[in-house]
């Protein structure tokens, strides 16, 4: 199906299955800021978007729905060279930490001052509902939103952003801004996802149904016979090295009792098996042959 | 989603002829497009150009009332002022404004889950549901049988603008799945919706004058039929003391209201 849209005020045509996530469909766009949530179920936030001026999620949205929308995107706002107000006031106020959501928390932001100038707290509170993870907690974005609010008005920042100490220092006790901000905030390449190439294969993990048990065997000869596998992982071929998988510090004191796989299970959802193959589908189709 | 195909039909009629059991209607697609829907359809048919996004004055058998097109949002519902104020409070049951964005008001009750963010507030108020056929039928009757109207098109919602509800909602955290969800309105009727069992018959005590604590808990914990089960929401007693419990809690406030 021909789907004709607007994407970040840019006309723009895809010949695509209709039926494709719009999140998929903006990424074959390039706008990589589009961050999938891996739940799509509408919580964690981190694939909003703006059709036709209205926030959603676009991992619940498909492409045959937006045939002739505009859409913003988070990367539609600046690049990090030029970042909007709002996304430095971010940055100034400290809620562009881990900053995934950063992206679509500066697009929603960006979306209530446009429509509403002047927001209350329970206004910035109502548009921020739809990210679930939001670096800092409430108050920073409240600050965030009052900063951007002083720069359009005044041209300037006229709240304290943070106390400062130690005057005879330059960094200690001085608040600064997160060095990689910008490229956080503006969705600009900068987790390991954004550098996966698109011939990459795909894996796709079987996870035990039991909380507790042993693996008597695995049989692997239908799987194997899906077409694109190109290797799947079980305890009977991957090293019997130990690890710890939280680690925390170095030298790491927990004990190191984890093994990529292991024949005996101990949750729901402890790790079986490990389909490598060339597309998803295939890796998904070989992972319910096990 | 290649296995599947999308059609966006030019009229209600063409829609419902489209509609068999392989197939589903979208809307929203809050429910349809997330992960892990228990929606299995093959065709997918798009309503959301239809027209059914309206509100609007309507009447029933003469009655004044209030139409909500299926289509629309329940972040419409909340914004649109002629729209009750018990209905925007069930919408904003679903705490992310981007969802509501999205969540259509007939899908929801289409969908007929058991931890439904509007049906117990519309059973409770009396409200109606429309086919595209025109056919009228309660909230309560179409949830009860729904099965046999899978093929059917909602297309509107009738609400009466002048009864008033008090509804609550509890669920472990926002955006979780409600487990228990309690409606009473100012017409008496109690509707009880609790998760893995969906609604429960509420005829003894919404025919009952006697609302106290003290009734309203002798009544749930008598309740046979349907099952409530002990489950990761909280015990089959506790679901049924909290149920008890905020329907005497909910008739109390209706009643201080109505003074």
């Amino acid at each position: 199906m021909k789907i004709n849209c607007i994407i970040n005020s840019k006309p723009r045509t895809f010949d695509v299955d209709p039926t494709m996530k719009l999140r998929e469909l903006l990424l074959l766009n390039g706008n990589i800021a589009v961050r999938d949530s891996d739940d799509s179920e509408g919580f964690c936030g981190s694939d909003t978007v703006l059709v036709d001026g209205v926030p959603v999620y676009a991992n619940l949205v498909l492409a045959g729905e937006v045939e002739g929308c505009e859409i913003r995107t988070p990367d539609g706002l600046a690049d990090p060279a030029h970042l909007t107000v709002i996304q430095q006031a971010m940055i100034d106020a400290g809620i562009v930490q881990s900053a995934y959501n950063a992206p679509a928390a500066a697009l929603l932001l960006t979306w209530l001052l446009e429509n509403n100038p002047d927001p209350s707290r329970e206004d910035i509170k109502d548009a921020l509902s739809g990210i679930f993870i939001r670096d800092a907690g409430y108050e920073h974005y409240y600050l965030a939103v009052k900063l951007a609010r002083e720069k359009m008005k005044h041209g300037q920042y006229k709240s304290e952003i943070a106390p400062s100490f130690r005057p005879e220092l330059e960094v200690i006790g001085k608040p600064l801004s997160k060095i990689d901000g910008p490229q956080l905030v503006a969705g600009a390449p900068a987790f390991t996802e954004d550098y996966v190439d698109k011939n990459t294969c795909h894996m796709v993990v079987l996870r035990s149904p039991h909380a507790s048990a042993y693996i008597n065997s695995i049989d692997l000869t239908e799987a194997k016979k899906v077409e694109g596998v190109v290797e799947i992982l079980t305890a009977y071929n991957t090293p019997e090295t130990h690890y710890m998988q939280a680690g925390q510090g170095n030298p790491e004191p927990s004990p190191h009792d984890r093994r990529l796989f292991n024949l005996k299970v101990r949750h729901v959802g402890d790790r079986v098996a490990a389909v490598i193959a060339e597309t998803e589908e295939a890796a998904e189709k070989a992972c319910s042959l096990i | 989603m290649a296995d599947k195909s999308f059609i966006v039909p030019k009229s209600i009629a063409v829609a419902e002829r489209l509609k068999d059991r392989k197939a589903a209607f979208l809307a929203g697609g809050t429910e349809i497009n997330r992960l892990g829907s228990y929606v299995d359809a093959k065709t997918l048919i798009s309503i959301g150009r239809l027209g059914l996004d309206t509100v609007n004055d309507a009447e029933i058998d003469g009655v004044p009332c209030l139409r909500i097109g299926a289509t629309v949002t329940f972040q419409e519902c909340v914004e649109n002022e002629k729209v009750p104020a018990w209905f925007r409070t069930a919408c904003l049951f679903m705490s992310s404004r981007t969802k509501r964005n999205m969540a259509t008001i007939g899908g929801n009750v289409a969908l007929a889950r058991d931890d439904s963010y509007l049906i117990p507030s519309l059973v409770a108020s009396g409200s109606l549901v429309e086919f595209a056929s025109g056919r009228v039928m309660s909230v309560a009757k179409y949830v009860k049988d729904h099965y046999r109207y899978t093929n059917r098109l909602i297309v509107a919602i009738y609400v009466d603008p002048q009864v008033r509800v008090e509804a609550k909602r509890y669920s472990n955290t926002a955006a979780g799945h409600a487990y228990v969800t309690v409606a009473v309105s100012s017409n008496g009727d109690v509707a009880a919706q609790i998760k893995g069992a969906g609604l429960i018959d509420t005829s003894e005590i919404s025919n009952s004058l006697d609302r106290s604590e003290k009734a309203c808990l002798k009544w749930i914990k008598n309740l046979k039929n349907p099952k409530v089960r002990n489950d990761m929401y909280g015990s089959s007693a506790y679901k049924r003391y909290l149920t008890g419990v905020t329907v005497a809690t909910l008739s109390e406030k209706i009643r201080e209201a109505s003074k």
